[in-house]
């Protein structure tokens, strides 16, 4: 019976061992706790008469990395109200309610829900993305870089480790209750390339 | 008579601005290149890039030379300092802007040019029936 319970110490230690080990080789890296200049999500609208970029750096989130198993989760936060098309009546077009209605949508989300890497740095990342209360299954192309901490990345302004992760993926308005009608017809496609380039740090 | 003549004068001035159009918009395409825009940042440094790319590249006309980051294209695009043109509150015109806006005033000159004919043939069959 002592030899029983014996055997059971053992095997939780080692298990409780194990689970350590794994979450040390997993890192998370923190999202918008540095310079707001780190971070950058940008959307792409191209149609006949222009092309036009909206952008923001008011990004937050974290992102959960093993760069030894190539493996990873995270969350990315986007404010809609800070997003710039470089034109403000455009802003204001962008921020109402039958665009992207920021006052009761404040943010856009993308939660990871698969990640594969494709090598070279490059992963395939499924997830949600939720835009104006609506969630939708998209697929980003990403690359993911991880240095560890060091003198380069302190004199960069960073605190421990740092990740550069860029996703680039489609988004149709529609599908998320846009509809791009009146003056905007014809300025504005309805499908935009969303981009979205991140640093984080795992901290001292 | 004197309608007529307003009439005709008006379809030859349109016509002109017709045929203007053309050099205008070559004006601006010679002067275009194809532009990657790039923020420059201490953080895409860090990975061994010059910045952060905004958006695809684009043909646009730029004519402040400090806009380029360099002497040449990089990989078929003049990259400019994103961050300069903000700083200098210039938005820089594309290609695209001023052949869309050409090809509707075209399309406007040839309605009006179509208009003032067809009055004209109106007001002159009007004048033979009058007795």
């Amino acid at each position: 019976m002592q030899l029983n319970l014996k055997f059971h110490s053992l095997s939780l230690i080692v298990l409780l061992g194990l689970s350590v080990l794994s979450s040390a080789q997993s890192k998370k890296f923190v999202i918008g706790s540095g310079s707001p200049a780190q971070q950058l999500a940008q959307f792409e609208s191209r149609t006949e008469l222009e092309t036009f970029t909206g952008r923001t750096e008011k990004v937050s989130g974290w992102i959960n990395f093993d760069p030894a198993k190539k493996t990873g989760s995270g969350k990315i936060i986007v404010d809609v109200a800070s997003i710039s098309t470089g034109i403000s009546l455009r802003d204001d077009h962008l921020r109402s309610p039958g665009w992207l209605d920021s006052a009761k949508f404040p943010t856009l989300v993308f939660q990871s829900t698969s990640t594969k890497s494709m090598g070279s740095g490059k992963y395939k990342v499924t997830g949600q993305i939720t835009i104006k209360g609506v969630t939708k299954t998209v697929s980003a192309n990403a690359t993911l870089r991880h240095l560890v901490a060091g003198e380069k990345t302190k004199a960069a302004g960073f605190e421990g480790d740092v990740l550069q992760v860029r996703a680039t993926f489609p988004i149709k308005l529609s599908d998320f209750g846009i509809k791009i009608s009146g003056p905007a017809t014809g300025k504005v496609s309805n499908t935009v390339d969303v981009t979205v380039t991140v640093y984080g740090q795992t901290g001292k | 008579m004197k309608t007529r003549v307003v009439l005709l004068s008006a379809a030859f001035v349109a016509a002109g601005l017709f045929f203007a159009t053309f050099p205008v918009e070559y004006g601006f395409e010679s002067r275009s290149r194809i532009v990657q825009l790039v923020k420059p940042s201490k953080e895409s440094n860090l990975f061994g890039e010059e910045g952060e790319r905004i958006g695809s590249p684009q043909r646009m006309v730029i004519l402040d030379a400090r806009a380029f980051m360099s002497n040449s294209p990089v990989t078929g695009a003049w990259t400019v300092d994103d961050n300069y043109l903000k700083a200098n509150g210039i938005y820089p015109l594309q290609l695209q802007s001023v052949k869309a806006v050409t090809g509707v005033a075209r399309i406007g000159f040839v309605a009006f040019i179509l208009v003032s004919l067809t009055l004209l043939a109106l007001i002159k069959r009007k004048s033979r029936i009058r007795p």
